[in-house]
């Protein structure tokens, strides 16, 4: 329990030295746009409880998950697939290539503009974030498997489709993951972006709609809650990562 | 067990060249490498790095074709790997896989063939504890030393009763003692079943202790440069067959002919 706790004290002094410096500063500087710490957190309280902010909160969440697991679904299939049979991946990978090169933040206008402003818009945005660097990972991981794995499935003479399942996506698992990981951060900012430009709901929406309407410390609100999501799916990928491929990042983890 | 008739093959190669070709050059690895094993013969295969070594076993495996030459193994012709072979490389810890624990490991020669639960089970069990990894069973590799780690590679090439064991620098990833110890527990374990065991190595003590003849390459490309006979008398010992004349007197012409 000591440990414990003199292991959070270690993690958290600095945050709340920023926090309390920045407490000091604005208290002294009066700027609107700078809201004190005690300031955002009463307005916090206060937005808490309407219903129609914890509606745009419960939108966000879903839509973040609904398209992150689509998108994460179809990158990891096709893109095993396509690691594994070399002329499906002659055929895609420049057309995928090039998909992935343009920011998904540069897809979003396009996709409103042939799906409209609805919900199915803002999935298909996060989706289309999140497929593209998680195919191109699991190609990678799974074109490149290790000759000894490969011997291995040659040996105990395993067809093409059970050597992928059974030796190339799991002997991938490590790389996978961390494509996985690192779409978390495009997809929310996806989401972020696609319920600014338009959709009237959502965190993103929020945000834009207090900072247009001068509630400041409502907008540092929807921004705090926003890193705070990121911060648990971050955390949440920590735990997934060692998990589901301890022999991968054991060795490479951050304390 | 799936390979109820267990006496070792034989392997007949003849005349066997490898080469291989890019856009530039042709570059030539093997030539001319006609040998025979009998059935239950440990045979080492020696000498320098990167000589061709693995790349005769990975071709008498099926691993990788041969350029030209005819190769045959229980008197079939050899296309592709077999399961009454065992194959065991010196890289544990890229052959094992680590998602799998160490039972599932070695039952992994089992997978997506139609046999018996109960069959399987009492395999994995019975060759773990030939391997003394019993308690070990539930563990990861990646939980486990280097030579646990091998043991359970070992045991996997076993599980099947291979009549033809092909172990490529087995031990080279392993510390000294310990080394000493797979070399007894493969000699044992093989010699039990007559298994027909291929061994690669380097190290030329190794090659004597283990084999009933042990087979030098040199040059480049590589031929066979020479065959010696092991005459020492089975099972062996660490201590007195390597102090034994015979012993030290094969080591000193491997080593003279290595060198020259």
């Amino acid at each position: 329990m000591k440990i414990a706790a003199k292991n959070f004290l270690w993690r958290i002094w600095l945050p709340i030295i920023i926090l309390g410096i920045w407490q000091i500063i604005a208290s002294l500087e009066k700027n609107p746009f700078f809201p004190a710490p005690l300031r955002i957190w009463s307005a916090c309280l206060e937005v808490a409880k309407t219903y129609s902010v914890l509606n745009s909160l419960k939108s966000s969440l879903s839509i973040l998950l609904s398209g992150y697991l689509l998108g994460a679904l179809i990158g990891v299939f096709v893109g095993s697939l396509m690691g594994e049979f070399y002329l499906m991946r002659k055929l895609m990978l420049p057309a995928s290539n090039f998909i992935r090169s343009i920011p998904s933040v540069a897809k979003v206008p396009l996709i409103m503009a042939l799906m409209g402003l609805g919900t199915a818009t803002r999935i298909t945005a996060v989706c289309m974030a999140v497929l593209f660097p998680v195919l191109m990972s699991t190609v990678r991981a799974v074109a490149t498997t290790k000759q000894e794995l490969l011997d291995v499935a040659k040996t105990m003479k395993y067809g093409r489709i059970q050597g992928l399942i059974t030796i190339k996506i799991p002997a991938a698992t490590g790389e996978i993951l961390t494509g996985l990981h690192a779409a978390v951060q495009v997809a929310l900012l996806t989401m972020i972006l696609s319920e600014m430009l338009g959709s009237g709901i959502g965190i993103g929406a929020f945000i834009i709609q207090s900072q247009s309407t001068f509630r400041i410390a409502n907008m540092w609100v929807g921004i705090f809650v926003v890193g705070i999501i990121g911060l648990f799916l971050n955390f949440l990928f920590l735990k997934l990562e060692r998990k589901f491929a301890p022999w991968y990042f054991e060795s490479r983890g951050l304390n | 067990m799936i390979n109820p008739d267990s006496a070792g093959l034989d392997v007949t190669a003849s005349k066997l060249t490898k080469s291989y070709t890019n856009s530039i050059k042709e570059l030539s690895v093997l030539e001319d490498i006609s040998l025979n094993i009998h059935s239950g013969e440990v045979v080492a295969i020696c000498g320098r790095s990167g000589i061709g070594k693995s790349t005769l076993l990975r071709i008498i495996a099926g691993l990788i074709p041969a350029t030209s030459g005819i190769l045959k193994i229980g008197g079939n012709d050899v296309v592709e790997p077999t399961l009454e072979m065992g194959f065991v490389t010196q890289d544990y810890s890229r052959s094992l896989l680590p998602w799998f624990s160490v039972e599932k490991n070695v039952a992994l020669p089992f997978r997506g063939k139609n046999i018996d639960k109960e069959k399987r089970r009492k395999a994995v069990q019975e060759i773990l504890e030939s391997v003394g990894l019993t308690q070990f069973a539930k563990y990861y590799p990646w939980q486990l030393s280097g030579g646990m780690q091998q043991k359970v590679a070992i045991a996997r090439a076993l599980i099947l009763s291979p009549r033809l064991l092909l172990l490529d620098e087995p031990f080279a990833s392993v510390d000294a003692q310990l080394r000493l110890e797979l070399e007894d527990l493969v000699a044992t374990l093989v010699s039990k079943k007559k298994i027909t065991t291929i061994i690669v190595t380097h190290d030329m003590d190794e090659a004597i202790y283990m084999a009933d003849r042990v087979i030098l390459l040199s040059g480049s490309p590589a031929k066979i440069k020479k065959i010696y006979v092991v005459s020492l008398k089975k099972p062996r010992n660490q201590i007195v067959t390597r102090e034994n004349s015979t012993f030290l007197k094969l080591r000193n012409e491997l080593y003279e002919d290595l060198k020259g």
